[in-house]
């Protein structure tokens, strides 16, 4: 009996240990393939078919390495982003980049009710419904307090994304040639390709990812001895992000490219899903698309809101009652209203408002990357857990990168009107 | 002394300091601050020009003291070297601080001076939206807005009521950083701990005596109190876990992985340790998991008067002793006295004849919803647990399982597995 017991237990820690091994990093890598991400990589995959495969090598190292920096800040401050900006830069600075952040995180919500649209609409139900419905849903889920009981649940459904890897093989794409485009760098001066380049970056390494990582790791305390898993998990989390990433844009080149496919719907993003699911590749695609986007619904609105909090030294807990931290609840609710209003407005393309979202975010993201070097590089801060010198190199090359790239899609874009 | 102005330390900054011959001098950095007892005081104004160094105006210079502008009343050169002070006004601003009346870790938005025309204090900070407002420079405009004056109310703290932390000023100021903290309720010491930053709350721990932060560290999650335990240091950390209940010390080594819970079993000392180990092998939220091993339990054959001696002289550490258990030489639970019957009963009455012998009792496995349901209809305080021989291992108390019964949004989590 006693020995009973004891397996059961050792069973149960087992389990338990396996969360606990999925990490902030891995949970923010997973809902990172949300609906504007799954919808921009299709779009860049239909549209320009492998070409754009060789940022995706670069882009994982340069996901690992700042979310590593930010989950690293997290254990040695033990404080979120936003109170980092604004206890090193005042709060002009820190009002600014809240600001922008709120701006940009206020276009993947909307984006995410676009998901939840989209997803709908595959299966015949109108987003009149399905956008209230959701919204409703998801204020519920959190200031309820359950959300994080069904997130487990949420990253389950996530593996439904796996079936892009299976469709990306079945679809018997020419692997010599992938491989070679995923090596060889290649830009267009063309404004629709800028803005696609700039939408991957903006969608895969967002902004809000850092801010979110970061609360995460700093709730949960983890001490400075216990950095090195803390440091895999953001790494595995970065990998996770990118994976997914490439199968979808490979499966989308093989299918979607050659036929001229420009996935203006989610109904033909759903095509690339073909060679696996038949006709029910639509259904497949759609549920999908629906649990990312309500994920992603949730974990947006929640993270600004407790971002802005943190700065401003408000009450941030969703257990606290209303009274106490009213400033979070309005912030956390206008988001999600605005969200799903602005989804409703008649005659939106709503693949477009969600490549769209993810271009601004990629112009919120240098400016979020200069502060954290600028901060994790003070050992007033950091004491002597600043960044190597080789992490400097590569951050601040990609932050150079990304500005110049933005630059060069608003300059072409002012050039050529009519594009 | 002259009239009594309010000035806010944002108004102040940036403008500009002007010599008797109408010339300015340069434009306020920042105000240092003397603290010796009762409120901070401002003993000099650090002005910026345009280039050069920074140079110190002291407090018994500046004549006229307002929003616009800092008048100096002699012509004398200004000190190149700041005054003795304890800390500048300015870092102060966008700190983290304690509200110690209303137990919360607020933001400081902007800092209240007070001038009688002879002495500026620093009376309190404010921590409301006003502050915020001044600060972006639109406080002024939103004032104008009918209406918002009188709806939005000013937040000030005033400055007996602030806890700072040790990363604000210089140690002569902040000699004992949160010492303010130790007279509030050690519950509410958790609350402001779990809000602040790592540095400030092993300041926090470290302010406490033993018992104090003991109590405190109880109330907060598992994984924080393991990270303020290994940052305060092993003596630290030994003589705070020697003062905690031995079910919270396994409570929080269970919900560890291996290397930690070395780590910490290592602090205790040897007979603790062996406790704790024991107590780990049950499942959480089962009896074995949830109880304590420290009750009190007494052989039959003493007398009230002996028992009531025996516990005066062991002075038991548990946390709940209006139960005491009747044990055999050999452990076995054989009865239950309530304290009330001990004292009550005359001297020399045995325990044994007022013990009552059908004693309500629970194995290590049953669960969280078995022992609620026990305490309810038996309307109990705790329950024993014995193994499968019949031998008292240790008591379930009504506030362990009240924990696991309420719905579990008491902690504040954004994400991540705890």
């Amino acid at each position: 009996m006693a020995r009973m017991r004891r397996s059961l237990s050792m069973r149960w820690q087992r389990f338990a240990l396996f969360f606990a091994v999925m990490g902030p990093g891995i949970i923010t890598g997973a809902v990172d393939n949300d609906a504007p991400g799954i919808a921009t990589y299709s779009m860049a995959g239909a549209r320009f078919g492998y070409r754009m495969l060789w940022i995706l090598l670069f882009l994982m190292i340069t996901l690992a390495l700042i979310q590593e920096m930010t989950s690293r800040m997290g254990v040695v401050t033990g404080k979120g982003l936003g109170a980092l900006i604004r206890e090193r830069f005042g709060l002009r600075t820190a009002f600014y980049v809240l600001a922008a952040l709120a701006f940009a995180n206020a276009g993947t919500t909307i984006a995410e009710f676009a998901g939840i649209a989209a997803a709908g609409e595959i299966f015949g139900v109108s987003r009149y419904l399905t956008v209230p419905l959701g919204a409703v849903f998801v204020w519920l889920l959190v200031l309820r307090g359950s959300y994080r009981t069904v997130e487990r649940f949420f990253l389950a459904f996530s593996l439904l994304y796996v079936t892009y890897i299976v469709s990306g093989f079945l679809a018997q794409p020419p692997w010599a040639e992938v491989l070679r485009e995923m090596v060889t760098p290649q830009v267009s001066l063309e404004p629709s390709f800028l803005l696609t380049m700039i939408a991957i970056v903006g969608t895969t390494i967002a902004p809000w990812m850092q801010f979110y990582q970061q609360a995460a790791v700093a709730d949960k305390g983890i001490s400075l001895k216990h950095y090195p898993q803390e440091r895999l998990d953001s790494y595995v989390g970065s990998f996770v992000t990118v994976f997914v990433c490439f199968f979808v844009m490979v499966a989308c080149g093989a299918l979607l490219y050659p036929r001229g496919i420009r996935v203006e719907t989610a109904g033909e993003a759903a095509l690339a899903l073909a060679p696996l699911a038949g006709r029910y590749c639509s259904a497949l695609f759609a549920l999908g698309l629906l649990n990312s986007s309500v994920m992603g619904a949730s974990i947006l609105p929640l993270s600004t809101a407790y971002a802005v909090s943190e700065a401003f030294g408000w009450e941030s807990a969703v257990a606290r009652p209303f009274r106490e931290a009213r400033p979070f609840y309005y912030f956390y609710t206008g988001m999600i209203v605005l969200g799903a209003l602005a989804v409703l407005v008649p005659g939106l393309n709503l693949m477009q408002v969600m490549l769209l979202s993810q271009a601004v975010n990629g112009m919120v993201l240098p400016v979020v990357l200069v502060l954290m070097l600028l901060i994790i590089n003070d050992p007033r801060v950091m004491g002597r857990y600043t960044n190597p010198r080789i992490t400097n190199i590569l951050c601040w090359a990609q932050a150079i990168l990304v500005t110049l790239a933005t630059a060069a899609l608003v300059v072409t874009t002012f050039l050529q009107p009519a594009a | 002394m002259g009239p009594i102005t309010d000035i806010f330390l944002s108004e102040v900054l940036g403008k500009p300091a002007v010599d008797i011959g109408g010339e300015v001098v340069g434009h306020v950095a920042d105000l240092l601050v003397a603290h010796v007892r009762g409120l901070p005081h401002v003993i000099a104004a650090t002005l910026r020009a345009r280039r050069g160094e920074p140079v110190y105006a002291a407090r018994s210079r500046l004549g006229y003291f307002n929003r616009r502008l800092l008048m100096l009343s002699d012509a004398t050169p200004l000190a190149a070297v700041p005054p003795r002070h304890d800390f500048g006004a300015r870092a102060l601003l966008d700190r983290q601080v304690v509200d110690v009346d209303g137990c919360k870790v607020v933001r400081v938005n902007d800092v209240l001076l007070r001038d009688d025309g002879v002495d500026t204090h620093l009376v309190g900070v404010d921590i409301g939206p006003w502050g915020i407002a001044r600060r972006l420079g639109v406080g002024p405009l939103l004032r104008a807005a009918p209406g918002l004056k009188r709806r939005v109310p000013e937040r000030i703290i005033s400055w007996n009521m602030v806890a700072v932390g040790s990363d604000v000023a210089s140690p002569v100021a902040l000699k004992y950083p949160y010492a303010r903290l130790a007279s509030l309720h050690p519950a509410d010491i958790a609350g402001i701990v779990e809000r602040l930053g790592a540095h400030e709350r092993t300041a926090v721990i470290e302010a406490l005596d033993a018992e104090t932060a003991a109590e405190a560290l109880e109330e907060v999650s598992p994984h924080l109190q393991a990270s303020i335990l290994e940052a305060v240091g092993d003596k630290r950390a030994s003589g705070i876990l020697e003062h905690m209940g031995l079910d919270e010390v396994t409570d929080l080594v269970r919900r560890l992985p291996g290397s930690r819970r070395q780590r910490i079993l290592g602090l205790l000392d040897g007979a603790d340790a062996q406790s704790v180990a024991d107590l780990v092998g049950f499942a959480d939220v089962s009896a074995g998991g949830l109880m304590t091993p420290e009750c009190v339990s007494l052989p039959a054959y003493l007398t009230c008067d002996q028992a009531i001696a025996e516990l005066r002289e062991k002075a038991p550490s548990a946390d709940l002793i209006y139960y005491i258990y009747v044990v055999d030489p050999s452990g076995h639970l054989t009865g239950v006295v309530s304290l009330r019957d001990l004292i009550v009963s005359p001297p020399a009455t045995l325990v044994s004849s007022i013990a009552a012998t059908n004693v309500v009792r629970v194995e290590p496995s049953a669960d969280v919803g078995e022992l609620a349901d026990r305490m309810n209809k038996y309307g109990l305080l705790a329950l024993p647990v014995v193994d499968d021989e019949g031998i008292l291992l240790g008591i379930v108390t009504v506030d362990d399982i009240l924990e696991h019964l309420l719905p579990a949004t008491r902690h504040r989590s954004l994400a991540g597995a705890d």
